[in-house]
């Protein structure tokens, strides 16, 4: 691939799916900065890598994937250095909008918290499947086989809602 | 499939998905047309599948401006330490002009590149240091807190954060060594490439952080001064150069 072929290439991908990285990162991490972060890392390595690989959007979401398990073991290792840091202590994420009705940024946080009991792998897996990734790229991306992701599905997605419904019960 | 052989669970969310390679769909949906406990089971399967969708298009959608032209930039950034390619050669041509024509300042000059290229070490031997190599260090500020960095580094930065704890942080990407001592710690960063994070508990009365005795970011109160500005994460973000 010629220079400025590598060049279209790279702005055309980056139009078509920062954004959409981004929101899956945020959604994932709950933690818009580190979001940017990480996103604007995947496009960074992907410029040095200096070729298109065969899959761009599941290339850009193994980084990414690698670079939110790395920013998790550094909040796990904050956690064990403080101690002293509380589990309802949010670690990012979006402000509920002063303008938003409070019951809604209540169902938000809900959603984020519940999100936040899960494994970082059940939380990628229920998000790769609500951005539309088929079962083959998640699996490349999680390093599981394509077979096993339907089930994996069902288990995060009841584990999901069950926290939330805990959540809810507890919060009447 | 016989009829009494019910598709497991992943099976049946993978035709909902239409995921199944075709055979399988097939005599699953063959099975389906025949067993009410199937059709009940996909129909709850999808159902709790459109809540959980519902749930998690609550969450934050819009992605701040991202600029490529900052990524490509990035991208595009020396990977190589210029500076220390150029010292180096600096050395090479003092060094080959100092033992040709021996010239005092020649002398001179050469040594002042070396102590840049090569810094002398502390003469003094350290002292013990406990916990030696680790990876991070926590502890609580009291009144009045320094936080003191060896040296200058050829890569990495200092990043400043307020946080609601009430241990002072120090997070390196790779292992330091410190010495924790009474009014703040001491890290012995010669050498080191690692960037840190410092989390300052945002209730620490006094809190100084200095890198190679230059102060940096001190904290009193309330108030904040710093030599860099806070940067849109809200932290502040110091070149260790």
């Amino acid at each position: 691939m010629s220079h400025e072929s590598f060049d279209d290439a790279f702005h055309a991908l980056f139009a078509e799916r920062s954004a959409a990285l981004y929101r899956y990162v945020n959604r994932v991490s709950g933690d818009p900065p580190l979001s940017e972060d990480i996103v604007q890392e995947c496009f960074v390595k992907l410029h040095r890598r200096g070729a298109m690989p065969d899959d761009p959007p599941a290339w850009l979401m193994t980084v990414a994937s690698n670079l939110l398990r790395d920013a998790q073991r550094r909040v796990a290792r904050r956690r064990r250095l403080t101690q002293t840091w509380s589990a309802d202590l949010p670690l990012g994420g979006d402000a509920p909008r002063a303008d938003a009705p409070a019951l809604a940024a209540e169902q938000v946080e809900r959603v984020r918290k519940a999100l936040d009991q899960l494994p970082l792998r059940d939380r990628q897996l229920l998000l790769m499947r609500h951005e539309g990734y088929r079962y083959r790229e998640i699996a490349d991306v999680l390093g599981l086989t394509p077979t096993s992701v339907g089930t994996m599905l069902v288990r995060a997605g009841e584990a999901f809602r069950r926290a939330y419904h805990g959540l809810f019960d507890a919060s009447r | 499939m016989d009829s009494s052989t019910h598709p497991a669970d992943g099976d049946l969310r993978a035709l909902l998905d239409g995921e199944l390679p075709s055979a399988q769909r097939l005599e699953i949906e063959q099975h389906r047309a025949t067993c009410q406990v199937c059709r009940a089971r996909l129909e709850a399967l999808e159902s709790a599948s459109r809540e959980t969708a519902e749930l998690l298009n609550l969450l934050p959608s819009q992605a701040p401006k991202l600029r490529i032209e900052s990524i490509v930039s990035r991208a595009r950034g020396p990977q190589l330490r210029w500076g220390a390619i150029a010292a180096g050669l600096a050395l090479l041509i003092a060094t080959v002009a100092g033992a040709t024509v021996g010239r005092p300042y020649v002398r001179a000059l050469v040594e002042h590149i070396r102590t840049v290229v090569r810094p002398a070490p502390p003469s003094p031997p350290p002292p013990p240091q406990t916990p030696l190599g680790q990876l991070g260090v926590a502890f609580a500020p009291g009144s009045e807190a320094d936080v003191s960095f060896d040296a200058t580094q050829s890569a990495g930065t200092l990043r400043v954060v307020l946080a609601d704890t009430s241990k002072l942080v120090i997070d390196p990407t790779a292992s330091v060594t410190y010495r924790v001592q009474p009014g703040g710690v001491v890290v012995h960063n010669r050498g080191s490439e690692a960037s840190y994070d410092v989390l300052v508990p945002r209730y620490a009365r006094h809190v100084r952080i200095r890198v190679a005795g230059r102060l940096l970011f001190e904290k009193t109160g309330s108030s904040i001064t710093a030599t860099a500005a806070v940067d849109p994460t809200g932290g502040y973000v110091f070149q260790l150069r």
